[in-house]
């Protein structure tokens, strides 16, 4: 069997699905005739298919590095509701018998998910040294570089780290990369680029349609409005808890969709559930922060609204990826209101440590704890540790804060230009419009067929039915009467 | 003024019209601070059996309730001290509030709230993996994320009957049974919240919503209906014999006493002094004796003949008999030999005696 045939196979067979999209069989070839690879595809069109499939083709452990803990957490569940049991997850999350456990039996799996910090950690690289790795994925690989959205520090150790794996086969996958970001990822991972294959797709979403909204004091009305219009289910972003909770409130009593709210705050156990009904469509509407959606695969979100403004370009389109994964035509709509910006900012602010705490981290080699938040207190550790000296942890902050700027002001630049919106995203990717879809922006218009295309044609009914406790507990163990 | 909440009548409840009590006190008590003098506190105000109800409650949303029910003369300050009585008015105010709302009477979160919530998420995967297996879907996700869990369910699944269709069909049918002895609105909410084949349990909010209460009243609801199961299963251990040895194990492993503590308890329990025990451990003395008060307040029955002078401990009841007020200061005046750890067990155990 060819290469084409075996990824196939297991594409039919595994995934259900006769074709590839765009990109995966191309990426999945290139590894497989041992090429390392760069993978840029846009959100939603199943990145995680070319690592898998790829390492099931070959001898070994896959590796996967993931950034954020809850999205790793969601992976390892999507891939085990799969049916595939040989995976796992090493990180901070678990507890040391569940480590311990894995770390013994390391070869029992097929694919195990780490966090960057994981693998620093000399011990877990020292036993991951003696097993055989088939290949090292990096998801979300726009982490590594400085001018990506969320620069982890964690992630510029990886060269050394895979240098000290000798080298695996390398996969470095992205959905959001500018050319300077790209080169960066390559560069970090010690990957030579005439050597290292890269898939390079559009950022571009051509059957979501992107409005902005300029609201004036009427933001909540405005948000009605497109509601009401709007085919659901669909998601509301948020850059503040209380604000998705009392929008939530308010849209329960003026609406008569279902509607519930999702953010840190919620008890896990209700979160999971919050989830599940998403995803069964038991949910219109979804008011959530950005905690909201990273790991969920639902292929019909008909629309993404932002109530706030989020911070960057790439940010946005990360979660504007959430719908209209089926391919059907979907929209997102920014909501924005002069000063919203300043919400970010402030954001912002708290998210990077200020010279005052840097001072006194270097002067006492400890954190302030009680007035730092979690990031700031990470990047200092992360600076404390690893000896950065203050002259150049200092300039790094400052260069950040620049970045976070220029990033803040693309958005607002972008909520207000009455050229193409699509046009003005890409360009932030050093993008054109490959080909102009027929629903395109707000600036280019959009009109009744389109309106009539992404239009609530029925009220979602939600079966609320009138069983008893008895019956409803009948029916969960098909008890007979 | 906003109106008060389910939670401004609770921690209302909590205050008493006969004894004042230290607002930080019941704070510590609420979100579950294993001190000594905590937990003596729990024992004073009759509180142990919402110690640790809310982990997580923020003291500024506390305080700002307190204030709340201060400003509206339901408590009052005493001039002497920073603690507060229950006002006249105060305990109209909350009797009338619960005749109406469920207030959580079959709680004892000192001694099983632990076990109470392993207990609930245990039975919850369990109804939710059996119900797939009666359904024969094998692709779904579990609800419990928790590893440890996962391995306990497969231990579980194992040792118990090898016919999973069997058992699923006997479990469901424990649940009808012990659902029957529960009051109707325990069993509707119960229900609801449990995931199942094609089924998503409800969260506490929706839950709330659709009973039109407090998402907390819900919470306690819950909390409340599963300690009712553990009497329910006590009751009928033959005919509840799944749900009767989850509950078991659940209140044998999650005990509820900190870790160091229930190590100077097996020191104590296989005859060690408390000066051999201070010996092995290399453990201050002071350390020590909060663990003897935390164990006696766990673990009523702990004898603690043992490790105290026999004849000096019914003199020092006798003494609190007679001056229920005395302090130690004034324990050390008429008796200078008695030790803070016998007073405050002494006092422990007077106060217990006088619940009886």
């Amino acid at each position: 069997m060819t290469n084409e045939e075996k990824i196939k196979h297991i594409l039919l067979h595994q995934y259900g699905y006769t074709d590839f999209r765009e990109g995966q069989e191309e990426a999945i070839l290139a590894a497989l005739n041992g090429k390392d690879t760069l993978v840029m595809l846009p959100t939603g069109t199943g990145k995680s298919i070319c690592y898998q499939i790829t390492g099931y083709c070959l001898d070994g452990i896959v590796l996967i590095i993931s950034p954020l803990l809850s999205l790793m957490q969601d992976q390892v569940d999507q891939m085990k509701r799969m049916g595939e049991k040989r995976v796992t997850a090493l990180n901070s999350l678990m507890s040391s018998e569940e480590r311990k456990w894995v770390m013994s039996n390391l070869t029992d799996y097929k694919f195990i998910f780490l966090s960057p910090e994981m693998l620093q950690q000399k011990y877990i690289l020292a036993k991951l040294k003696t097993v055989k790795i088939s290949m090292l994925a990096i998801d979300e690989a726009h982490c590594i570089s400085q001018w990506g959205m969320d620069f982890r520090l964690e992630y510029l150790g990886l060269g050394l780290v895979r240098e000290e794996l000798n080298n695996p086969l390398t996969m470095a996958l992205t959905a959001t990369a500018t050319e300077v970001v790209r080169e960066e990822i390559l560069a970090s991972l010690f990957l030579e680029e005439d050597k290292t294959i890269q898939v390079l797709y559009s950022v571009d979403r051509p059957n979501v349609a992107l409005t902005t909204v300029s609201c004036f004091h009427d933001k909540d009305e405005q948000l009605l409005n497109q509601i009401k219009k709007l085919a659901k289910p669909g998601i509301i972003y948020f850059s503040s808890k209380k604000k998705a909770d009392q929008i939530a409130l308010w849209l329960k009593e003026e609406t008569n969709y279902s509607v519930e709210s999702y953010h840190s705050d919620i008890m896990n156990e209700d979160k999971i559930k919050i989830q599940q009904q998403f995803i069964q469509d038991e949910i219109d509407l979804i008011c959530a922060t950005s905690a909201f959606g990273m790991g969920i695969n639902k292929e019909n979100i008909r629309f993404v609204i932002h109530y706030h403004m989020p911070a960057s370009v790439e940010s946005y389109l990360q979660e504007v990826g959430r719908c209209g994964r089926d391919g059907q035509q979907s929209i997102a709509v920014l909501l924005f209101e002069a000063g919203d910006q300043f919400l970010q900012k402030r954001l912002q602010e708290q998210s990077l440590p200020n010279n005052a705490m840097l001072e006194y981290a270097y002067r006492h080699k400890k954190i302030p704890e009680g007035s730092c938040s979690e990031t700031q207190l990470l990047l200092l550790e992360n600076y404390l540790s690893s000896g950065t000296p203050i002259a150049q942890a200092r300039s790094q902050i400052l260069s950040r804060e620049r970045q976070k700027d220029r990033q803040l002001e693309y958005m607002v630049n972008y909520s207000q230009t009455t050229d193409c919106k699509r046009s003005f995203l890409l360009h932030y990717f050093n993008e054109k419009i490959r080909k102009k879809p027929l629903f395109c922006c707000s600036s280019c218009g959009l009109n009744q067929e389109f309106y009539d295309k992404v239009k609530e044609k029925e009220k979602p009914t939600h079966s609320s039915t009138s069983q008893s406790w008895k019956e409803k507990i009948g029916k969960l163990f098909l008890l007979l009467e | 003024m906003n109106s008060l909440s389910y939670l401004d009548y609770f921690y209302l409840s909590l205050f008493s019209k006969k004894q004042s009590k230290k607002t930080s006190t019941i704070y510590h008590i609420l979100t579950g601070k294993k001190t000594a003098s905590i937990l003596y506190g729990a024992e004073k105000y009759d509180l142990t059996y919402f110690f640790a109800l809310f982990p997580k409650l923020k003291r500024s949303q506390f305080n700002k309730s307190i204030d709340k029910l201060v400003c509206l003369n339901y408590l009052s300050q005493s001039k002497e001290n920073k603690e507060f009585s229950l006002s006249n008015s105060g305990e109209k105010e909350w009797t009338l509030f619960f005749d109406h709302h469920h207030y959580p009477k079959q709680l004892n979160y000192l001694q099983d709230g632990l076990a109470l919530i392993h207990f609930w998420r245990t039975i919850q995967l369990i109804t939710q993996v059996l119900s797939e297996v009666r359904y024969k879907n094998k692709q779904y996700t579990p609800i419990e994320k928790e590893w440890e869990k996962q391995q306990w369910l497969k231990q579980w699944l194992k040792n118990n009957n090898a016919n999973k269709q069997e058992l699923a069909v006997a479990f469901g049918n424990e649940w009808i049974l012990i659902m029957s002895e529960l009051p109707l609105l325990y069993a509707e909410i119960l229900t609801d919240s449990l995931s199942g084949h094609n089924k998503t349990g409800k969260t506490q909010k929706q839950l709330a919503e659709a009973h039109r209460k407090e998402a907390i009243e819900v919470h306690l609801i819950i909390l409340d209906s599963l300690a009712c199961i553990g009497k329910i299963i006590d009751h009928y251990p033959e005919k509840t014999p799944l749900f009767s040895s989850i509950y078991k194990e659940m209140i044998q492993t999650y005990d509820g006493t900190t870790k160091s503590a229930l190590l100077t308890k097996h020191y104590l329990l296989a005859g060690y002094s408390l000066e051999d025990t201070i010996k092995h451990r290399q453990l201050k003395p002071s350390t020590i004796n909060e663990h003897v008060i935390e164990i006696s307040i766990m673990d009523p029955l702990f004898d603690l003949s043992t490790i105290l002078p026999v004849d000096k401990f019914k003199e020092i009841k006798q003494l609190l008999k007679e001056v229920p007020a005395l302090t130690y200061q004034e324990m050390l005046e008429k008796k200078p030999e008695v030790l803070f750890l016998w007073f405050r067990l002494a006092q422990i155990e007077r106060n217990r005696n006088s619940d009886e």
